[in-house]
């Protein structure tokens, strides 16, 4: 089947045998069984060539959006292209030597003399109950084949320069793998050297670089949302190659492809998961405002403590110990609007990619995962745009090119958010505002082949004010330049620098004695070396060098107008961390590669700054501090190794089993004392007291594909344990703490669980289900503390939910018309019931003991949503879909939390639900 | 500003948030910890009281669980050594004593099980001057606040404690009065009517009251909440009597208070605190494992009386039924008369309580009668 170029009328020509016009030819009877998924032509084809000795010919520039859904059990092989090209205007023929021709607009005739066939209509129903469904009806006017793209997979194309013989040994050919109508690099996209097992991905820019034996070879591409593509190339040596991919649908949001192909079972590396923003874009939201986000959370292993909340809690892990990244910017507080938003704007994110297990050694310093948001390059080729219009805020883009070299991407998003707190029948709610705004803006600079430019900027914020009291402010600021220089094939470099801010205000301006202001702020400067060594196709060396410096101000204290609020500092904080990290991919053969690396991280806690010193031994209080110093440059160094390791073995094409260990270090440390992350939460850094927390985690998975790898099975295990975790003391004060070791105090955690999942990536249906059994336990063992929490012993953290069931599903009824449903079940949260009664100043009161002995009810929610795309004329101005939907169709009260308060000298108990009704939504997305 | 979380969470709340009343079924065993509650009085004459009781399971719905037979002194750093006796069960009070400010004072208690507790030692500090109590309106609820002042060297650290006492009026004013002798229908004097129209009821302390100037320059507290009455409560249809009681109390005590007020009346919210408890300054002598709940301060004590008349949006309503109409009373036969209104009848009103409205005859004697609602006919004598 490697052989498909056909110039079908040279091959009818050359096929004169006379024949009986009885004939038949006797592979059409042969029996075959055969079930595939959404695949091309190419795959069907290569699937019957499997089972029958034939071989198919036909003009894939013709057929390659034609793609087939077929189920069939032990029927003649003439039943099964009967089945398949009903209706879809293909026709075939076949002859005496097993060849199978297909034709689309006219008909052979293999018997001279006689007539062709008619030329069969194509359906005006498409996909009756046919297993068989075409697109090209469907699509016909505005599926543009790239003519020239189709060509190229059939092209045979010299890498590196000519020689009369080829040469023995190897040669690099590299390159960037670019979205063809739009120019932009594909990430993670895998080129598969055909007929074997050997293959890489792309980096997140689309480059990519492959060692191959000099020869003939044939690369197989594919990637989220492409089309797959082949390139046909002869290694004469180290050369270029840039390889175009055509989105499945060109200009259509709706293709359907979760995950990455079969990734999951080839990848090195563990729990890793990629999300598409157009995956996200299908699936109900909250308020109609895509979140990848919120996403994210349906994924199995990860778990957020409430509903209002991006928190996100990775494999037992508490939110801060996320790196959440976007473009390599540390974003400090990726939330809006409470938590009810994640700062990610749909319209300029590309995907999002999540590592929970195996964290690769160039990611700084997180414990529980790192969470990459990519946004999109601009559009190379023209200036266009969206706007999209929800209930509560709007968003609009615009990108296209900056002269021949240079492309830019901009976006917004803000609220009208305040007509829903007005529409209140509540005069509590008539002074109140809250609204948010972000922005984003992409450049990318390619100087040359070998250097490009990336700049990204990101700008949040968010204000609020409650019955015209207080008002409190946050954002964001982040700003990173990224320089990409390739050496050569082999070796390239990334050198990236950048600055990321958050800062929290609140004031209070009431003409009070107590009117103040409060603030906090934190500033992180970076830079980092990453360079890319792949010497051959065994081994691909990452390395490199990173430097961080932190800047905090943790809290400062100031009157307001008349207020009488006596100013106060919290003595900044600086810190610097070196990392140097090293790991390579090795290919020990095709089946077995091992994943290896080791990261080293220094770290120095500086002043200047007041130190104090406590008594040794003794519960640290204010009244066991004996000294205070004043203390300048390094105060306390901190340092370490993190082994990365990750193995795997395919035992077969579709199967593999993975093992890993992953240890990490976090120096900086969120200091909350609420379940979920409130914009008061401030950073601190590890210090002489507070070490810097640790975490192991081996996990091992066992993976497997089915139907053509659209789907995909995972059972990952892992187990956590956690050092030095910061917990707080009972009644700690955090705010404006000039000596925050007095309320903390160190624990250690266990984490452990098994995580299945079951991910359709193709087809009409699509989605996944996956069910997480999982604990989270963490046990305040510091000998410092004197009346520990549970006595020292193991208690569920917050976000502890054993059982987890998600289950998300898109189905596409055509290309305009898409439903979408979630579901998510989870155990209750644990929470801290009073064991005890008394009466205390007039009142029943509640004695509290164990934390977290109970748990709240289960959660369950189910959302609804429909997507309906505009007519998809390729020369129409603008291009409009519309979403509309339900979140928590059930309207089931998931209860939050439970909580107990004296009233009235009674105690009542209170179940509060976030969202405790039906959201519906709609919103409307226009592109030009 | 410690309010910062609780309303950061409350705007989207009211919005798509639900809050149901829900008690899950509780059944965790508490120790029968020792629950201690008083401040030792001193500055001026004054006896101390102290309260003991104990914790209790919290889904048992028993009464509060008494201490009884306990034996408790009070040491002062001066030598003075005075003891308590049991006033009422669980109620322990001293003689009339007066302990200077800045005494350093400590109790020791021993239970009637043998066991020893003692306080941390505390010092005997000056209150302040209360400077004035009033309410503001929010959303039409009432909240009351003190402003208060010190010196700047004077505590900075404030607990209150206020006894409350309001009027309420039955529904109808009762102008005349049958004689059954004579079923004749005269005239009732004003003072017997009030009797059953005007009733006094106190309204007690359930809700910590603690405030701080030490993060301000200067000594001041300005608008500490001290109580809140929702809109149309009964509370404020008459009039509204408040004893503020103010102490000053240490920064731990205030940390313990504070705390406490936290966990027991403020929790609820997306960013609400969790429940963690603080350790009060009592200890178990016997066995320093047993917890000991409540704070012990010592503190002179100034008082303020405050009267509130009711708002002039204020409206309460006591719907207890609606009389019938007696529409020609003061032409009725004798007969008539007595079958309306004597011994089998209902009482003499006007509708809407107006001497010139029409006559009726009202069966209920919970519209009549105030002191049948729960309060005292008796009019209190700071009642202005």
């Amino acid at each position: 089947m490697k052989k498909l170029l056909v110039i079908l009328t040279l091959l009818v020509a050359g096929i004169a045998t006379a024949q009986d016009t009885t004939f038949r030819p006797p592979v059409l009877d042969q029996r075959i069984s055969i079930s595939l998924d959404s695949v091309n032509l190419q795959t069907f084809a290569e699937a019957i060539e499997k089972q029958v000795p034939c071989r198919f010919y036909f003009d894939a520039r013709q057929m390659d959006s034609f793609l087939v859904s077929v189920l069939i059990r032990d029927q003649s092989l003439q039943y099964v292209l009967d089945k398949v090209f009903d209706s879809t205007g293909i026709s075939y023929v076949a002859d005496e030597q097993n060849r199978i021709f297909l034709t689309v607009g006219f008909t052979v005739s293999l018997l001279p003399g006689k007539a062709p066939p008619p030329v069969p209509k194509k359906s005006a129903v498409s996909g009756r109950e046919v297993f068989a469904t075409s697109r090209i009806s469907e699509v016909g006017h505005q599926y543009i084949t790239p003519t020239r793209l189709a060509m190229d997979d059939n092209k045979v194309f010299e890498v590196g320069l000519k020689t009369e013989t080829i040469g023995a040994g190897l040669a690099t050919v590299a390159g960037y793998v670019r979205q063809y109508n739009t120019g932009e690099g594909v990430a993670n996209a895998s080129i598969v050297l055909e007929g074997t097992r050997t293959g890489i991905m792309t980096d997140k820019y689309g480059y990519y670089s492959f060692t191959l034996p000099k020869g003939e070879h044939t690369l197989k591409v594919s990637s989220l949302g492409m089309t797959d593509a082949r390139r046909k190339i002869v290694l004469y040596g180290d050369g270029k190659l840039e390889i175009r991919m055509t989105p499945y649908v060109a200009s259509l949001k709706e293709v359907t492809v979760i995950g990455s192909k079969s990734t999951n079972v080839k990848g090195n590396l563990m729990g890793v998961q990629k999300i598409n923003i157009k995956v996200a874009k299908q699936l109900p939201s909250l308020f109609g405002e895509t979140d990848i986000v919120r996403v994210m959370q349906m994924l199995p292993g990860v778990t957020s403590a409430s509903e209002g909340s991006t928190g996100m809690n990775v494999r037992g892990g508490s939110v801060d110990q996320n790196l959440v990244l976007l473009d390599g910017a540390t974003i400090f507080n990726p939330a809006h609007f409470f938590g009810f938003f994640s700062g990610f704007n749909p319209d300029i994110v590309k995907d999002a990619e999540l590592y929970k297990s195996s964290i690769p050694v160039k990611y700084a310093s997180r414990l529980s995962s790192v969470l990459d948001v990519i946004s999109r390059e601009g559009n190379q080729k023209k200036l266009s745009g969206s706007i999209g219009l929800g209930l509560l805020n709007a968003r609009a883009t615009l990108e296209g090119p900056l002269g021949k070299k240079t492309t830019f991407i901009a976006g917004a998003r803000t609220t009208y958010s305040n007509w829903l707190l007005r529409a209140l029948n509540d005069p509590a709610y008539a002074n109140s505002s809250a609204s948010f705004y972000d922005a984003n803006l992409g450049i990318t600079h390619a100087m040359n082949e070998r250097n490009t430019l990336y700049f990204t900027g990101y700008m949040s914020g968010d204000r609020f004010r409650l019955d015209g009291d207080t008002l409190y402010r946050y954002g964001n600021i982040n700003g990173v330049v990224k320089w990409k220089h390739n050496f050569n094939n082999r070796f390239s470099s990334l050198l990236s620098g950048g600055i990321d801010s958050y800062k929290f205000r609140m004031e209070s301006d009431r003409g009070a004695p107590n009117d103040f202001t409060f603030e906090n702020a934190i500033k992180q400067y970076h830079g980092k070396l990453d360079l890319t060594f792949m010497p051959n196709a065994k081994h691909r060396f990452e390395g490199g060098l990173s430097g961080l410096m932190y800047d905090l101000q943790p809290g400062n204290l100031a009157p307001a107008g008349k207020g009488l609020t006596i100013p106060k500092t919290v003595m900044p904080e600086k810190g610097l961390e070196l990392a140097g990290y090293l790991s390579d991919q090795f290919t020990i053969t095709p089946d077995l590669s091992l994943h290896a690396g080791v990261r080293y991280t220094w770290y120095s806690y500086r002043g200047p700054r007041d130190v104090y010193e406590y008594q040794p031994g003794v519960p640290r209080e204010i009244s066991s501090i004996t000294d205070t110093i004043h203390a300048t440059g390094n105060i306390q160094t901190w340092q370490g190794l993190e082994p990365r390791i990750a193995l795997r073995y395919m035992l077969n094409n579709s199967t593999s089993f993975k093992l890993s260990y992953n240890r990490t270090r976090q120096n900086i440390h969120m200091m909350s004392n609420t379940t979920v992350v409130s914009p008061t939460d401030m950073w601190k850094l590890s210090d002489s007291y507070i070490r810097p927390e640790v975490g192991d985690q081996f996990s091992a998975g066992f993976y497997q594909n089915f139907r053509e790898n659209t789907i995909e099975a995972s059972v990952e295990g892992y187990y956590k344990r956690i050092q030095h975790a910061v917990t707080y003391k009972n009644g700690a004060t955090l705010l404006l703490n000039n000596h925050l070791e007095t309320d903390v105090a160190n624990a250690s955690g266990k984490a452990y669980g098994v995580e299945l999942l079951v991910k359709k990536t193709a087809g009409r249906l699509t989605g996944w289900v996956s069910y997480t059994w999982s604990r989270t336990l963490l046990k305040m063992d510091d000998p410092l503390v004197d009346d520990p929490v549970n006595k020292g012993n193991y208690f569920p953290a917050d976000y502890d939910k054993p059982h987890v069931v998600n289950f998300i599903g898109n189905y596409r009824f055509s290309h305009r018309f898409s439903i979408s449903l979630t579901t998510a079940y989870s155990t209750g949260r644990p929470i801290t019931y009073p064991v005890g009664r008394y009466w205390m100043n007039g009142s029943v009161r509640m004695y509290y003991s164990d934390r977290n002995a109970y748990r709240v009810p289960d959660y369950f929610r189910t959302d609804f949503s429909m997507n309906i795309e505009g007519s998809h004329k390729v020369k129409k101005l603008a291009h409009s879909s519309w979403t509309i939907g339900l979140y928590n169709v059930t309207a089931r009260r998931n209860p939050y939390s439970v909580y107990f308060v004296s009233e009235n000298g009674r105690v009542q108990g209170y179940k509060l639900s976030i969202i405790g009704t039906v959201v519906p939504y709609a919103s409307y997305n226009v592109k030009f | 500003m410690k309010k910062i979380l609780t309303i950061a969470g409350t705007i989207l709340f009211l919005v798509f948030a639900c809050k149901d009343k829900y008690n899950p079924p509780l059944s965790g065993e508490a120790a029968r910890l020792l629950v201690v509650e008083g401040i030792v009085m001193g500055g001026a004459p004054a006896p101390t009281t102290i309260f003991l009781s104990r914790l209790a399971n919290f889904s048992d719905s028993t009464p509060r669980p008494l201490e009884r037979n306990a034996t408790i002194q009070l040491t002062t750093g001066n030598g003075g050594n005075y003891p308590f006796r049991e006033a009422a069960p669980g109620v322990y009070q001293t003689d009339t004593l007066t302990i200077p400010i800045g005494t350093i004072c400590q109790l020791h208690i021993t239970t009637a099980d043998g066991k020893e507790y003692a306080s941390d030692e505390v010092e005997m500090l000056p209150a302040t001057n209360i400077d004035e109590i009033n309410y503001l309106r929010k959303n039409q609820d009432v909240h009351f606040y003190v402003n208060a002042h010190g010196e700047a060297n004077e505590p900075r650290y404030y607990f209150w404690k206020f006894e409350s006492t309001y009027e309420y009026n039955s529904q109808y004013f009762l102008f005349k009065k049958f004689i059954t002798a004579d079923c004749t229908m005269v005239n009732r004097s004003t003072e017997e009517a009030n009797l059953y129209y005007r009733c006094w009821k106190s309204d007690p302390q359930t809700t910590i009251a603690v405030a701080s100037s030490a993060g301000l320059s200067d000594n001041v507290i300005y608008q500490a909440p001290l109580h809140e009455i929702p809109y149309s409560d009964i509370r404020m249809d008459v009039g509204y009597s408040m004893l503020l009681k103010q102490y000053a109390i240490s920064e731990t005590a205030y940390a313990y208070w504070s705390n406490l007020r936290k966990i027991t009346e403020e929790l609820g919210g997306i960013f609400g605190p969790l429940p963690s408890e603080v350790k009060g300054n009592l200890h178990c002598l016997t066995n320093p494992e047993e917890a000991v709940i409540g704070f012990v301060s010592a503190s002179s004590e100034k008082e303020k009386r405050q009267f509130f008349y009711r708002p002039p949006d204020w409206q309460y309503f006591f719907n207890c039924g609606l009389p019938d109409s007696a529409n020609n009373m003061n032409t009725m036969l004798k007969p008539k008369l007595y079958t309306l209104f004597g011994p089998k009848g209902g009482w003499p009103v006007y509708f809407n309580n107006n001497p010139y409205d029409t006559p009726g005859v009202m069966y209920s004697r919970m519209c009549i009668q105030c002191d049948l609602r729960g309060g005292s006919n008796i009019k209190p004598p700071f009642w202005p």
